[in-house]
């Protein structure tokens, strides 16, 4: 019985650490650029393919993360320029990064296939696992602490994260980065140029995506082209449940990362609860769309609830409506 | 808070849930199933129906994908933490319980089954000598058998062809076997693949505009899933397809050489008895399907015009399709 608990516990940490990755990421589009970007879908499968392909290739770890956020920031570029400067919808800009990320992820792993001997160059694989022998980035400290070693890994990734973010935040880019997002007509007026603003956002919103994939790949030491399925969900409700949790004083720039952190903890905890009552992962999907419409409710409640407390917070959700 | 409660009420939940099934002569064996489609949900009634019939106790928690990297891997966690051995379903299910168990740092065996080439696909080195408390039961179609099936349908058939999914590592295996069987019974050998099931019906026309004269299938379950789009054109086209698997005759193929997943999930079952009754998994290799026996359908072949010659009528072990 303690044993199940302690399960339900490190699992969603593990898992929850990893997709508070993502939730960054999407809360830099979906929060403060204010775009939907689905091109997430393919991003985090393409960032755990690279992951794998350089890995076999014995780049060192801490480098393929680098790399791959790089690779992500790219994808990035795409859609903000097919947005920006070809004027397509935020909405199918993404969507369409997302159908090149995919296949993109196949020639990765097709890459790695063929780096192993077995397939020729320029096939499109959809799995594969990472041999038994190559280190990730999780190995140092999984050496000394076994599976709290891969818990602690992400958490220090997750704070050297947020600790970036809420510096560049801070600076003077960071800050008319924000502006644009929150009103672009304004922050046209104060001559800024938005568009160069929505490129950059987008850019590191992507790398995000692409760093996350690539710990999940590292964590579960394979790619699959399919893995991107439901992650725009799952920042989502990350998001969403963190500004839950987080609602009474929101107003902290530091805070609002960390909510993100919180959510997909609390997600994951939800997910792997409701997991253990259904047997059947197919009613999970239903859970899954309950719980959605539950958070998506829980603004508009505590809105009712403490509505002088709240009257200047939760502004995002409000510019949503 | 609100939420708190729900989180503490829901936990309560789930540990008087867990109280019940703590037994310790009980084995607990965790399946992790990749997607819900025939093949596989066959490989897994055949292996609950041999535990049945032993005299073992054991307890079974079965857990379903959804063909979702998050359902992956919080459920291979799952199992993996509270499982005496766990099964693998297809080989992304497998690959996420050997990664579960190396972030769990737990020494349970591994099963799977529904895994096309073991090797191919990361899971273990050696098919003969599984090293690494992981073995199981490969679903590999005897491709090279069933491709010669085209020289003995009576057709002449000089030109085939090949669909499969893009998505599906064990389907790329099966086109360079085929490849290399069609070239050996100096076929012309031809294979689009398609990313989407959408995409079938073009990628079909092109197949056709090629002008292939048969149509090979292999296992692949995305293409499974979509099969009708494949069969309204080569009915059409008046083409036979020769499938990878059983469950294809039912949707249109005419003939195969058979994979029964059902049968293949048993001699997974087998091999968990083993596992359970102490046997040692590094002497416990890889294994096939030895019988795969030839299965043709009457009507499929009626509908293109194709009349099966006698031989091959003979040779086969079940005939579907016949007239009531």
């Amino acid at each position: 019985m303690g044993q199940i608990i302690y399960n339900i516990f490190t699992n969603s940490l593990n898992l929850g650490l990893i997709y508070a990755v993502l939730g960054l990421g999407v809360f830099i589009s979906f929060r403060i650029l204010d775009i939907a970007d689905l091109g997430t879908e393919g991003v985090f499968p393409l960032g755990g393919a690279l992951t794998i392909l350089l890995l076999t290739l014995d780049v060192p770890p801490i480098f393929v993360l680098f790399i791959v956020t790089i690779a992500g920031a790219l994808m990035g570029l795409i859609t903000s320029l097919l947005h920006t400067k070809l004027k397509i919808p935020s909405l199918l800009a993404g969507i369409i990064t997302m159908v090149l990320c995919i296949p993109l992820a196949q020639l990765f792993n097709g890459l790695t296939t063929f780096s192993l001997g077995f397939d020729k160059p320029g096939g499109f694989v959809g799995s594969i696992t990472l041999i038994g022998q190559k280190q990730t980035f999780y190995a140092f400290l999984v050496g000394f602490l076994g599976e709290w070693g891969y818990i602690l890994t992400t958490f220090l990734a997750i704070i050297v994260i947020i600790g970036l973010l809420y510096w560049f935040f801070g600076t003077e880019i960071g800050i008319s980065l924000r502006a644009t997002g929150h009103n672009k007509i304004m922050a046209q007026a104060q001559s800024l140029n938005t568009d160069r603003r929505v490129i950059l956002g987008l850019m590191l919103s992507n790398g995000l995506v692409a760093l996350s994939g690539s710990l999940f790949s590292q964590f579960m030491r394979t790619s699959n082209s399919t893995f991107g399925q439901g992650t725009i969900v799952i920042a989502l409700a990350s998001i969403l449940l963190g500004e839950a949790i987080f609602f009474f004083k929101n107003q902290h720039f530091a805070l609002k990362l960390t909510s993100v952190f919180a959510g997909a903890f609390a997600y994951q905890l939800v997910i792997n609860i409701a997991m253990r009552i259904l047997n059947n992962n197919g009613y999970l999907k239903i859970v899954q769309a309950i719980l959605f419409v539950l958070i998506l409710c829980i603004p508009l409640v505590q809105k009712k609830l403490f509505n002088r407390r709240l009257k200047n917070t939760n502004k995002g959700v409000e510019s949503h409506a | 808070m609100k939420l708190k409660n729900l989180l503490k009420s829901l936990t309560l939940f789930a540990v008087l849930f867990s109280v019940s099934s703590c037994d310790t002569n009980t084995t607990r064996i965790g399946v992790l199933k990749f997607v819900n489609v025939p093949p596989l949900n066959d490989a897994y009634n055949g292996f609950v129906s041999v535990l049945e019939e032993s005299d073992l106790k054991y307890k079974i928690d079965l857990k379903d994908a959804n063909a979702e990297g998050a359902l992956v891997s919080s459920s291979a966690l799952t199992l993996v933490g509270e499982s005496d051995l766990v099964l693998g379903i297809a080989t992304p299910a497998a690959s996420g319980l050997l990664a579960a168990r190396e972030i769990k740092a737990k020494q349970i065996p591994i099963l799977f089954t529904a895994v096309t080439d073991p090797v191919y696909s990361g899971l273990m080195d050696d098919k003969d000598h599984p090293d690494n408390l992981i073995t199981g039961t490969s679903d590999m179609n005897p491709v090279r058998e069933q491709i010669e099936l085209f020289t003995k349908l009576g057709l002449n058939i000089k030109k085939i062809g090949m669909i499969y999914s893009s998505n599906e590592t064990n389907s790329i295996i099966q086109k360079d076997l085929a490849l290399a069987a069609a070239n050996e019974f100096d076929l012309d050998f031809t294979f689009k693949t398609f990313s989407e099931t959408s995409e079938i019906s073009a990628v079909m026309d092109q197949l056709i505009e090629d002008g292939i004269e048969g149509l090979y299938t292999p296992t692949d379950s995305t293409l499974v899933s979509a099969y009708s789009a494949v069969y309204e054109k080569t009915k059409v086209a008046r083409i036979p397809i020769i499938g990878g698997e059983e469950g294809m005759l039912d949707q249109g193929a005419v003939a195969t050489l058979s994979i029964n997943y059902f049968r293949l999930g048993q001699l997974t079952g087998e091999m968990a008895i083993d596992i359970i009754n102490g046997k040692d998994i590094s002497e416990m290799p890889v294994r096939y399907l030895d019988e795969t026996p030839l299965i043709l359908h009457l009507e499929h072949a009626e509908e293109i015009g194709l009349v099966f010659p006698t031989e091959l009528l003979q040779e086969a072990e079940t005939i579907l399709g016949a007239e009531a």
